[in-house]
This record gives structure tokens, sequence and C-alpha cells, in this order.
């Protein structure tokens, strides 16, 4: 019940509130400023429309017995975007994740397709990720929204393994911070790309 | 070698920390040290190695949670072969 009304208030209240007194006035504006407003907007409208409606739908599964699995934990607050991943749309994240990049990269590496399995974990993040933009539709920046995913994780990935060397990244809590940050704006022009506002101008 | 050594001489090989034998109960994907890779070359590992194929749309996060989680999981499919 709790689930209710939280998406209760978000779909209907937050996700319109939004939707209403921020993006649509951000939409019609045009420039570069109007452009990062409407991607902030827009990008809370989607969480706060989507989880609403996730939460929504959990709520009555369990009205009904069912136990429907969470789609959304706190995403913004991702400290990086594998992190993010696993909180945002998580039913689909990690369907792609054990079907589409799981079954990829066992199979290169039991058939040894490549000398270094990273190259096929490689592969298999734009691959899973590319087919997720694809998943949401064929209009081209759909799948340019999946492929700019793809090569997030995998630039992510590079960095973590060039700062295990050079360590110019730290663990305190203002570098985790700034992770949530870039994390969050990398997210959000993701959006912007999926919003397709990009295409229009 | 028991079953469970092996099992985990191989987890503690891919995980690359010994950590995983000396800790049955450490939380292998919250303290990120299995990752979606790291998954991939365990399952590629026992399939190698123990001759247990493992499919990755049988596969739930939950069930290999712990080492000694994944020592059960693998015990019991290597156990239902005989």
């Amino acid at each position: 019940v709790q689930r209710i009304v939280r998406g209760f208030f978000y779909k209907f209240l937050m996700a319109r509130m939004v939707q209403r007194h921020w993006m649509n006035a951000a939409a019609v504006g045009t420039g570069f400023g109007a452009t990062l407003s409407y991607m902030y907007a827009y990008s809370f409208y989607l969480f706060f429309d989507f989880a609403g409606y996730s939460a929504f739908a959990i709520g009555f599964s369990y009205l009904f017995g069912v136990h429907t699995p969470e789609n959304f934990d706190k995403p913004f607050l991702a400290k990086n975007i594998r992190d993010f991943w696993n909180r945002w749309h998580v039913t689909l994240s990690a369907w792609f994740r054990d079907h589409v990049y799981t079954r990829f990269v066992l199979a290169a590496a039991k058939g040894r397709w490549f000398s270094d399995i990273r190259t096929a974990s490689y592969l298999g993040l734009f691959g899973a990720m590319g087919l997720m933009g694809l998943w949401h539709g064929t209009t081209w920046y759909y799948v340019v929204y999946g492929v700019y995913h793809g090569a997030l994780l995998v630039g992510h990935d590079v960095f973590v393994r060039w700062n295990k060397e050079s360590r110019l990244w730290g663990d305190g809590p203002v570098w985790q911070m700034a992770g949530s940050f870039v994390t969050f704006h990398a997210v959000a022009f993701g959006f912007l790309v999926f919003s397709g506002r990009l295409a229009q101008s | 070698m028991s079953s469970a050594e092996r099992i985990l001489a191989v987890l503690s090989r891919v995980a690359q920390t010994d950590e995983v034998k000396n800790h049955p109960h450490l939380r292998l994907y919250e303290l990120a040290i299995l990752d979606s890779l790291r998954t991939v070359e365990l399952m590629a590992a026992f399939s190698a190695e123990l001759d247990v194929e493992v499919s990755p749309a049988e596969f739930e996060r939950e069930d290999w949670e712990t080492p000694a989680k994944i020592v059960r999981y693998i015990e019991n499919r290597l156990g239902s072969r005989t």
C-alpha cells in the first residue's frame, strides 16, 4: 500500500508538476540554456513517471499476492554508470545483462574467440546496450542512446582499470559526490538524446 | 581435494583474492568482488574444470551471492549427476 501511495505521488503529482511547470516551458525554448533546462526536466519527469508507474504495479501485484521485483533504486544517486544500471529499470537491464551480455561473453570465453576476454566483455556491453536502445524503438536516436551507454560503460571500465595504477580518483565522500554528479549528468545527457530533442534542431 | 575445495580454488582464482576461501559469507556482488564479467569467467571455468554447465538463463545472482552459496550450488549440480 505504501508503494501505491508512492506511485501515486510520483506519477500524478511529481511527474505532472515537472511536466506542466518546467518541462513544457523548456520544450518550446531555444538555445543552449533551454536545452539544458529541458534535459534536467525531462530526466526528472522520466524518473517520476516511470518509477511511479513501477511502484504502482509492484504495489498492486502485492495486493494480489504476486511478488514483482523492484524496478528502481534511487538511480540518480548512483556513484557510477555501472551502479546506475543496477538501479534504473532493473528488470530490463538485468534481462539484457543475463541474456545478451552473459550469453555472448560465455560463448566467446568457451570458444576462445578473442585473446583477451575483456575484448568480448566490451563488445558484449556495446551489444547489450545497443539492443537495449533498439528495444525502445527503431528510431535512430534510440540506437544512438544505446550505443552511447555502451560507450559509457566501456569508458568507465577502462578508467577504473587505469585508475588502479595512477590513483587519480580517490575514495572519500567528496569523490563519491563527484562521481554521482558526473554520473547524473552523463545519464541526463543520454536522456536528452533519447528524448529526440536534439534531432529536431 | 574435496569438491568444495576445488570450487573455492576456481572462485579464488577468478575473483583474484583468497578472502573467498576464509570468509564463506562474503557478499561477493555487494563488495564488487564479482561483477558481470567475473560471473561469466566463473561459468566458463566451472564448465572447463568441473564440467558443470551453468546456463545464463537459469542463473540468478542471489544463488551466487556468497562463496558458501556458490559451493552449495555447484555441489548440487555435481551431486545430481551421479
